[in-house]
């Protein structure tokens, strides 16, 4: 895992890669570059080996214990090459318009990810996301730096990212997406209690209070999830709704809400109007 | 006051007039105003609630520049006055009663965009050196405080000054700074004229893409006033920018100047009226600009009256 690591964060890293030959075999066997890097080969085994593309395109002839080739690559595609004089030795630089990577590491639905990127220099790039039944939608777009390399942060889904340039897309790259939290709310003992599904420990918990005549949810309280992944609020008397946000950071965005509950003087009261899902403003008919 | 005093000793005449405001003296009250940057957010709930049109942060949310009371000697913001719903956009509601003599210490703080600015007050007495208003060769120092400086303006509340009256920027930079919110209202009392229990102060003004009343736009976010059964309530009116605006208030209605009942009354640029009842509607009702274009653009807010 490590070095696999390693090598991603190198493509996105440099625009000079090495392929080594350690034995009868090209380490990796399988590179992708952004169009105009430049790929060293280097045989470090202990006899001959030779590098041919497969079209032709490039060729080292015979290089010996430490004898290598460097070839820059400017049109996108897939460039398979082998060793003549061992044919079963065979790789592939792809090169690409575009490369991504995501941070790694499972995360939450919803919970920000920062996806970075290399092109070509000052080259504007979108970045968008496919669905497992193949909807797409757009999610951000950025000039890449003098560098060529640029960075998106969206909020994670299950399903692929890619960034697209005039020149043409990156290989999608897929996150490791837990489900969405299932958060829960009850009225206990004069306040409410929090929970949720799986349990988050120390995720952030805001309490939020309908403030009707704002038209909008003002905090309340705050606190942090316990080892079980519960919290409990205090709700002052006579406080109508609360809700309950959960976050990964004190003022990140919300990665669950709670369903609204409502209360008098420490009491559930039940609610005729539920607010919607997600938790906009309580719907029409409580005036 | 007069020049040459200082220190402590200085404010000592100061407190006695101001005490012997309550009775019917006449006496000096003293304010200080600063212009301060401000990140201004138009819109807090981020909606049109009543129409359920969700509005862009980036529409709503802006640097600018405001006027903002401070504490004696320049120690501290005031607190702000949310219940008449002043303070920054507009500036502190600044009171006076006919007879008294006002003396508006002005600060420039404006680090943002670093322009002169100066304080201009309608319908008061004062030298010429008060007026706040700049003009090339032959205004004084108070109409273009530079960054940092500051200036006392001398006024007096006359005989014909009793009412509701607008102030603002009138310095080389006066059409950003009114664009922004460098406006406010001064309030002054009739020598025998009740202290009423609430006064809310309704400012007519453009900002941005935005019709505001108070720097807001839209219920929630303007001010919600609130008053109950039995009070006398008083509504300091002002309209700066380049528009008319008319005041309209659910469910109550006043006497006009020539007797007549109304609920609706024009008000143009740097216009300015008060409006006097004693509450005897409860409810949660409405008040707003009834141009429709203004209404549907933010000039709109609640009124809670309780019995």
């Amino acid at each position: 895992m490590k070095a696999v690591l390693a090598v991603a964060a190198g493509l996105l890293a440099a625009d000079a890669h090495t392929v080594t030959m350690p034995g009868k075999f090209f380490s990796p066997a399988r590179l992708d570059v952004v169009a105009g890097d430049e790929v060293t080969w280097r045989n470090t085994d202990t006899v001959q080996h030779d590098v041919r593309a497969v079209d032709g395109s490039f060729a080292s002839g015979v290089l010996g214990r430490f004898g290598g080739l460097t070839v820059r690559f400017d049109a996108p595609g897939q460039r398979p090459y082998l060793c003549t004089i061992h044919p079963f030795m065979r790789g592939e630089v792809g090169v690409q318009a575009a490369l991504l990577e995501a941070a790694p590491g499972p995360v939450l639905a919803g919970e920000p990810v920062h996806l970075r990127g290399r092109t070509a220099p000052g080259v504007p790039v979108r970045v968008e996301h496919a669905q497992a039944d193949g909807v797409v939608h757009a999610r951000g777009g950025v000039v890449a730096a003098a560098d060529g390399t640029f960075a998106v942060t969206v909020a994670a889904e299950a399903g692929s990212y890619r960034a697209l340039t005039a020149a043409g897309a990156s290989p999608p790259v897929t996150l490791a997406v837990l489900g969405r939290l299932d958060a829960r709310i009850a009225v206990h003992a004069n306040g409410v209690r929090v929970w949720v599904r799986p349990a988050q420990p120390g995720l952030h918990a805001r309490l939020q209070r309908y403030a009707r005549e704002r038209f909008m949810w003002r905090p309340l309280d705050r606190a942090r999830l316990d080892r079980r992944g519960r919290a409990r609020f205090r709700v002052p008397a006579r406080t109508d709704r609360v809700r309950v946000l959960l976050s990964r950071a004190a003022r990140g965005p919300a990665l669950a809400v709670t369903d609204t509950v409502r209360m008098r003087d420490g009491r559930h009261v039940p609610d005729p109007a539920r607010p919607r899902e997600g938790g906009g403003a309580p719907g029409h008919g409580e005036h | 006051m007069r020049r040459g005093l200082r220190g402590p000793a200085a404010l000592l005449p100061v407190l006695v007039l101001a005490v012997g405001a309550a009775g019917a003296q006449a006496a000096t009250r003293e304010y200080w105003v600063a212009a301060t940057p401000a990140r201004w957010n138009a819109v807090p709930n981020g909606q049109d609630a009543i129409h359920g049109v969700r509005l862009d942060p980036a529409d709503t949310i802006f640097p600018t520049v405001t006027y903002r009371r401070y504490v004696r000697g320049w120690r501290r913001p005031a607190p702000l006055d949310r219940r008449a719903g002043s303070g920054r956009i507009p500036g502190p509601l600044l009171r006076a009663r006919v007879g008294d003599r006002v003396l508006v210490h002005f600060k420039n703080l404006d680090t943002r965009t670093r322009a002169r600015h100066s304080m201009h007050f309608h319908g008061v007495e004062y030298r010429k050196g008060s007026d706040g208003a700049f003009i090339p060769g032959f205004s004084g120092r108070g109409a273009a405080v530079p960054v940092g400086g500051t200036f006392t303006y001398v006024l007096d509340a006359g005989p014909d000054s009793a009412g509701v009256w607008p102030y603002h920027d009138h310095s080389t930079a006066m059409d950003a700074s009114i664009a922004g919110g460098m406006y406010g209202a001064l309030s002054i009392r009739g020598r025998h004229e009740a202290r009423p229990d609430r006064e809310f102060v309704v400012a007519f003004a453009p900002l941005g893409t935005l019709q505001t009343i108070d720097g807001r736009a839209f219920v929630g976010n303007t001010p919600v006033f609130k008053a109950r059964v039995g009070e006398l309530v008083q509504w300091d009116v002002i309209a700066m920018g380049s528009e008319h605006h008319t005041f309209h208030v659910h469910g109550h209605r006043w006497v006009g100047a020539d007797g007549v009942p109304l609920d609706t009354r024009t008000i143009g640029p740097a216009e300015s009226f008060r409006v006097r009842w004693r509450e005897d509607a409860p409810g949660t009702w409405l008040y707003h600009c009834h141009v429709e274009t203004h209404m549907a653009q933010g000039m709109i807010g609640l009124y809670r009256v309780r019995r």
